[in-house]
């Protein structure tokens, strides 16, 4: 019977179970070469440990400090996501048709929230229709807010096309509806309102190139769009049943 | 539970980054490595087993992160195994100064492996791993694991001269 280097290898490295441990010490008992093959695996293995051992391992500060903040972002990531483990919206049901979107990416978007400066503004109350947003001052958003069930597309007055996507509770049971706003000027305004007891409040709006009149607003908005809605608690989007009744429940 | 995946993976660093100028034996590529390899741990976590070695998992990452790169910089796109890659000390024709993966005859021994038997003694002599975890952080099957270690274990053996 012969006993590979392998083996005699495996037996230097503890990795053999009790029996064949013991068949090898057996053949070294017989055969002083292979006790010495045996030796030369050991020794091989500690002059390699050992000079990795002595040899000091630096990790530039850099480095290091680079890692710790990408594990601190995970880990924020991570606790937002087990508070609300409910909340999150599988979004890439919410857009319809499918495929609409595999568009290529606007390379840039115009506005975005919290950088768009007095674009987005405290609201008044006051104002019926609530809307003041420049361009989403229109009544006739507010009224398809109001009546067009998501899915649905509409032309206003304008020429301007008003696109109902989703509705969704916010994580405060507010009623919100995520719309898409296609303006004849060739850009496209993602939004969310919620509704607000009286009127529509707007609360995210971004501003995207339109990328092919007709079909909805590109990509990169919409991730966007996705971390609004998760850092909201956005609820998965209605039921086109729940949708209706609420709708009727603004009347 | 307090979350200590950060912290665990940060004390690996230097075993990855160790592990890393093994394979590409320059530490500006080496670092780029260490630091992809903590992305894909961080975004993969939730597949790590706490049941199984933190440090083998990372070094499988660290690996395929490696034959990903080596694959990108062909130019000719053709996928290359990676036991027939050519080092990549010469693998632009050019034999790039070593970094010191360790010091003395040992390390130079080390040095002269072919890549694919270096990687094994590495994860094993020197990272300590068990045989199944070393084929699986190489994914590569545990008898490939043991004759490249042999050859490697002979060849320093025979350098170092040890009888």
């Amino acid at each position: 019977m012969t006993i590979t280097d392998e083996k005699l290898m495996a037996y230097a490295d503890g990795e053999l179970n009790a029996a064949e441990a013991a068949e090898v010490e057996r053949a070294m008992a017989e055969d002083e070469a292979l006790a010495l093959r045996v030796t030369l695996f050991a020794g091989s293995r500690k002059a390699v440990r050992e000079a990795a051992m002595a040899t000091p391992l630096a990790v530039p500060e850099a480095l290091a400090e680079k890692v710790r903040a990408l594990g601190a972002a995970h880990a924020a990531g991570r606790a937002a996501a087990e508070k609300a483990p409910d909340k999150i919206v599988d979004l890439s049901a919410r857009r319809r048709p499918a495929g609409s979107w595999q568009l290529p990416l606007a390379a840039s978007i115009a506005l975005a929230i919290g950088a768009i400066g007095g674009w987005i503004v405290a609201h008044s109350s006051t104002t019926p229709a609530g809307l003041e947003i420049a361009a989403l001052g229109d009544p006739a958003i507010v009224e398809a807010l109001s009546t067009l069930p998501s899915g649905e597309r509409q032309v206003l007055d304008n020429g301007n096309q008003f696109a109902a996507i989703a509705s969704f509770e916010d994580g405060g049971g507010r009623f919100c509806r995520e719309f898409e706003y296609d303006q004849v000027s060739g850009t496209t305004l993602v939004a969310v309102a919620c509704h607000d007891q009286t009127h529509w409040d707007v609360r995210f709006a971004i501003a995207a190139p339109a990328a092919t009149p007709g079909l909805y607003a590109p990509a990169s908005s919409l991730e966007t769009l996705d971390a609004y809605l998760s850092a909201t608690g956005a609820g998965a989007p209605l039921s086109t049943a729940d949708e209706a009744a609420a709708l009727s429940a603004l009347q | 539970m307090p979350d200590t995946f950060t912290e665990d993976l940060v004390a690996l660093l230097p075993n990855l980054r160790r592990f890393a100028l093994s394979l590409c034996r320059r530490h500006d590529m080496a670092d780029d490595l260490v630091q992809i390899t903590a992305e894909r741990a961080f975004a993969a976590r939730d597949r790590f087993d706490p049941a199984t070695r933190l440090d083998a998992w990372l070094f499988r990452i660290l690996r395929n992160a490696w034959i990903d790169q080596t694959r990108r910089t062909k130019t000719q796109g053709t996928i290359v195994d990676i036991d027939d890659a050519p080092d990549a000390a010469t693998v632009d024709g050019t034999k790039i100064a070593e970094d010191a993966l360790m010091l003395g005859a040992a390390g130079a021994a080390m040095a002269d492996l072919p890549e694919d038997q270096r990687a094994v003694m590495l994860l094993i002599c020197v990272e300590e791993l068990s045989y199944k975890d070393a084929a699986e952080a190489l994914d590569i099957p545990v008898g490939t694991v043991m004759s490249r270690l042999a050859r490697a274990r002979l060849a320093v053996a025979e350098k170092l001269g040890i009888k």
